[in-house]
């Protein structure tokens, strides 16, 4: 039988579009990754850095939650990054995705884990 | 109002922006009067932050975007560390913002000389401090990390910094050189204040500690 984290894994590259992810606590810890150029260290540090900035700038403008946050690049494998409780999770795109369709299956893809949280804790 | 925002505002779901250069102030603005100056520079800085933490690790990045319930923030750098926030309706044209700002950045561009001589004085001396080792007047903290005299003895200390804060080190590093150079000229007898300035950065006792260990052999080196 295949583990939460290899379910997790083969469910979010189901997704047309993703070529790598990551997934990250709060304090740190990387859960489960496929990354390979990249340094999941690194990578790790811009999740948890910008979703803790982006909770000054939400409290700073007032606004409620945060839904995404977009790394745009020129060779669109742009990165998404959502917040997920005590969680961040990591989504590189593939550079011939389309990003509003992506953005759209990986809010759906996260409201499913959402309702079943407990099962990646 | 600035003519970069009224080509923003001609666009369906624009809700306001502003051109922020971390040294000198806002260069122009067009938000909604309940965000004071004071606030919108405070956020300006985490902005930048966030921009950076992506940039540094990402060279060939055009924008950061972060959606929140209520709206879409763009920020985009213009020429010479200068940024363009706007904050638009998540259920608006992004893509046509995107376009549109990527013709705007010549003209953000230019706010810059056109603004900076009637900028306040206490603004404008960080921005034109002179070094006395600084030949190549590098400007900005991420210059003065990768060229100059003082290149060196930085890079020890974001060296130090990393073993204590890992990969982040950089970004903090270049943020607290922004802010150091605010107040201080860039030389070896000022280095104390930058480590004041990581210490309040780094905002984690037990770091702190660790920190200010390998940042007094450093400075002891320095006086050496």
């Amino acid at each position: 039988m295949s583990s939460i984290k290899e379910k997790f894994s083969k469910r979010i590259l189901e997704i047309n579009g993703v070529k790598r992810y990551i997934l990250v606590r709060d304090d740190g810890e990387i859960l489960v990754h496929n990354l390979q150029e990249e340094n999941p260290e690194t990578i790790s540090s811009i999740l948890l850095f910008s979703g803790l900035n982006c909770n000054k700038i939400r409290s700073g403008f007032g606004f409620r939650n945060l839904k995404y946050l977009s790394v745009s690049k020129e060779n669109n494998e742009n990165l998404f990054i959502f917040p997920m409780e005590k969680y961040f999770l990591g989504v590189m795109q593939h550079s011939n995705a389309n990003s509003m369709e992506l953005l759209k299956d990986l809010s759906n893809f996260i409201e499913g884990i959402m309702m079943t949280k407990s099962n990646i804790r | 109002m600035s003519k970069i925002f009224q080509d923003l505002k001609s666009i369906q779901g624009f809700i306001g922006g502003y051109v922020f250069r971390p040294t000198v102030g806002i260069l122009a603005k067009e938000m909604p009067s309940v965000y004071k100056d004071n606030k919108l520079s405070e956020i300006g800085d985490v902005l930048i932050k966030t921009y950076k933490s992506g940039s540094l690790n990402f060279p060939n990045m055009i924008d950061v975007s972060i959606c929140f319930q209520e709206a879409v923030i763009i920020i985009r750098e213009a020429a010479g560390n200068t940024f363009i926030f706007i904050l638009v309706d998540p259920a608006s044209n992004l893509n046509l913002f995107n376009m549109t700002l990527s013709v705007l950045m010549e003209d953000v561009a230019e706010l810059i000389p056109s603004t900076e001589p009637n900028i306040p004085v206490e603004a404008a001396i960080p921005e034109v401090a002179p070094s006395p080792v600084d030949s190549g007047k590098p400007v900005s903290g991420s210059e003065l990390l990768s060229e100059g005299p003082m290149s060196g003895k930085l890079q020890e200390i974001q060296d130090a910094l990393a073993m204590v804060m890992g990969p982040i080190a950089r970004i903090i590093m270049v943020d607290a050189l922004d802010e150091w150079l605010k107040g201080n000229a860039p030389s070896h007898e000022n280095i104390p204040a930058l480590a004041d300035i990581l210490y309040k950065e780094i905002n984690d006792s037990g770091r702190v500690g660790d920190f200010k260990k390998r940042m007094s052999a450093l400075i002891s080196l320095t006086d050496n």
